[in-house]
């Protein structure tokens, strides 16, 4: 493993070298503008996307209840993860009145739609725990002598609420 | 960067920051996340590094002119795949933010080099991100420096401290990866929340939700689905999408001009060709894709003259030159584009003239266009002013 490390941090530091080179030898290059750019984008996502998160994620452990917490804390991830590729294009800073192929849908439409087909997908999976679990909190209504399987196959019901949160099966 | 937690736990730390510590983080997810992560800009890079080469090919590079769809395979990859590695290095990051403010933040010259390598790495990995998906939106005033090559050189940056980092924690990442993890005992689960697992489906769901509302762009199956894809491919001037319009470029009236002429350049001498002539010529019609490197890209039907007749008409028979294309635009980077002989005798490759039976849309390269199997748009030069053969 040693060599194998060794090897790898050889290639690395040889690749960073490369590109240092190039950024100081390529005349189209503007290395402190890159840098400024490197810098700025860094300071914005540590010290304000990152925390913005954090923030997020208390909120969601203050106010959503534990069992559907999963569910909404899934929806919010893909919602700023899909949110921050679609930014751009809603913004439409790339239009231009000479070319109408480019750029050519309603973004903030799109962004929407996509927004509520997750939440109304996290909307059912709410839906289908509370089912799920309001059936475990009613009495068996089982016949112990019947002619069906005698109790109910020990998988997937899982104990009764609140013995253990276990994650949503989703 | 793995382990949030011992960092954290240490008194000292100023910033308290296991006051924002979830016990979801672990080695373990951090380590899954990297090694996803690591593929991601793996893919990312050897795509870019091909698009790279094609464009500004060294002497050792060849690149094969069939199969036809190759580069709008490799392209589409490499956007679609750095789209939905938005989620997954953010993922990432999270997972080890706490480490930001590890107490002390230097212990030795070693720990300062690691850390350096791992800010390189945060930097340049954001840095690719953002500037792709600026790029694929179009929204170059938000970047002010030349995109193309600083997305370049800042992706060998990127592999480079990711190689270090790597080797740096190979240890680690084997220990968390492998079945019997003994040094990290589980961290007992938040009640409710996200699991491990949750979280890795989670972020999975991101990716494919990104790559389902996009890849519409390059995969015409999913153009309905994509509401988010920066193209339609049958949206533009002739049901094909442009990039750059003949305003824009100025070569408006050039282009219409009655005295256009093709100037035919190669060992036989020199040749002026009007459109009457040039539609006299042989032709030929080709069923090729056009493929941006943004990522989107077009079936089309391309009729004109082969580019091995035309050289041939000026004392190249075989069609084995290279040959120089160039455009009636003017200073752009993009104005000449070079055939290599693979290219060049092709007989795909052609001097177009209409796109789907009609004449081409000025926008499309009016009056001729150069397309050629199995190479990026940029170098499809369009309002094509002279070929000039270049025997080897």
């Amino acid at each position: 493993m040693r060599a194998v490390r060794l090897v790898l941090a050889g290639l690395g530091v040889a690749a960073m070298g490369y590109a240092l080179w190039m950024a100081l030898a390529s005349p189209d290059l503007t290395p402190t503008r890159n840098a400024t750019f490197l810098l700025l984008i860094v300071v914005l996502h540590d010290g304000l996307l990152l925390p913005l998160f954090l923030v997020a994620g208390l909120l969601v452990h203050r106010l959503v209840p534990p069992r559907p917490r999963a569910i909404v804390q899934a929806a919010l991830i893909v919602t700023a993860s899909v949110t921050l590729v679609a930014l751009p294009l809603v913004l439409g800073y790339g239009r231009t009145a000479d070319n109408p192929s480019a750029l050519p849908l309603d973004y903030g439409r799109g962004l929407l739609l996509t927004l509520v087909v997750i939440w109304l997908a996290a909307a059912v999976a709410a839906g289908a725990l509370l089912i799920r679990s309001a059936g475990r909190a009613a009495p068996r209504r089982g016949r112990p002598g019947g002619p069906g399987p005698p109790a109910a196959p020990p998988t997937r019901r899982g104990p009764a609420p609140g013995c253990r949160p276990g994650r949503p099966t989703r | 960067m793995t382990g949030s937690h011992r960092a954290l736990t240490g008194a000292g730390n100023a910033l308290r920051a296991d006051a924002f510590d979830s016990p979801l983080r672990s080695r373990r997810l951090t380590a899954q996340l990297g090694l996803w992560l690591g593929i991601a800009f793996g893919v990312c890079f050897l795509t870019g590094l091909i698009s790279h080469y094609i464009q500004h090919p060294p002497a050792w590079f060849w690149w094969p002119s069939r199969p036809v769809w190759l580069y709008r395979v490799t392209q589409g990859v490499h956007v679609a795949t750095g789209l939905a590695t938005v989620p997954l290095l953010g993922a990432k990051l999270w997972s080890v933010y706490p480490r930001l403010f590890t107490w002390p933040p230097v212990r030795n010259l070693l720990h300062a080099l690691e850390r350096a390598t791992v800010a390189v790495l945060v930097a340049a990995a954001l840095f690719q991100l953002v500037t792709g998906v600026l790029n694929v939106s179009r929204w170059y005033t938000a970047m002010p420096f030349y995109f193309t090559i600083s997305h370049y050189v800042t992706a060998w940056l990127a592999i480079g401290a990711l190689l270090v980092h790597v080797a740096v924690q190979l240890p680690v990442i084997r220990a968390a990866l492998s079945r019997h993890r003994a040094d990290e005992p589980p961290r007992p689960p938040e009640a409710g929340g996200l699991t491990r697992r949750g979280l890795l489906t989670t972020v999975a769901a991101s990716a494919g939700l990104i790559t389902l509302s996009t890849a519409g762009q390059a995969v015409p199956a999913l153009a309905p689905l994509s509401v988010l894809g920066p193209r339609r491919p049958n949206l533009g001037p002739q049901g094909l999408p442009v990039n750059a319009s003949a305003a824009a470029t100025g070569v408006t009236h050039l282009a219409t001009h009655p005295d256009y002429r093709l100037r035919l350049t190669g060992p036989g001498g020199t040749r002026l060709l009007s459109v009457t002539d040039l539609t006299a010529l042989p032709q030929h019609t080709v069923s090729l894709p056009i493929t941006c490197v943004e990522g989107w890209s077009a079936d089309a039907a391309w009729t004109g003259i082969r580019i091995a007749d035309l050289t041939a008409l000026v004392g190249v028979p075989d069609g084995n030159a290279q040959v120089r294309v160039e455009s009636l635009q003017t200073g752009s980077p993009y104005s000449v584009s070079i055939l290599a002989p693979t290219h060049a005798r092709d007989p795909l490759t052609l001097l177009a003239l209409r796109l789907h039976g009609q004449p081409l849309h000025l926008d499309h390269g009016y009056p001729a266009r150069l397309i050629a199997p199995d190479r990026p748009g940029v170098l499809q030069t369009k309002w094509v002013a002279a070929v000039t053969v270049e025997p080897r």
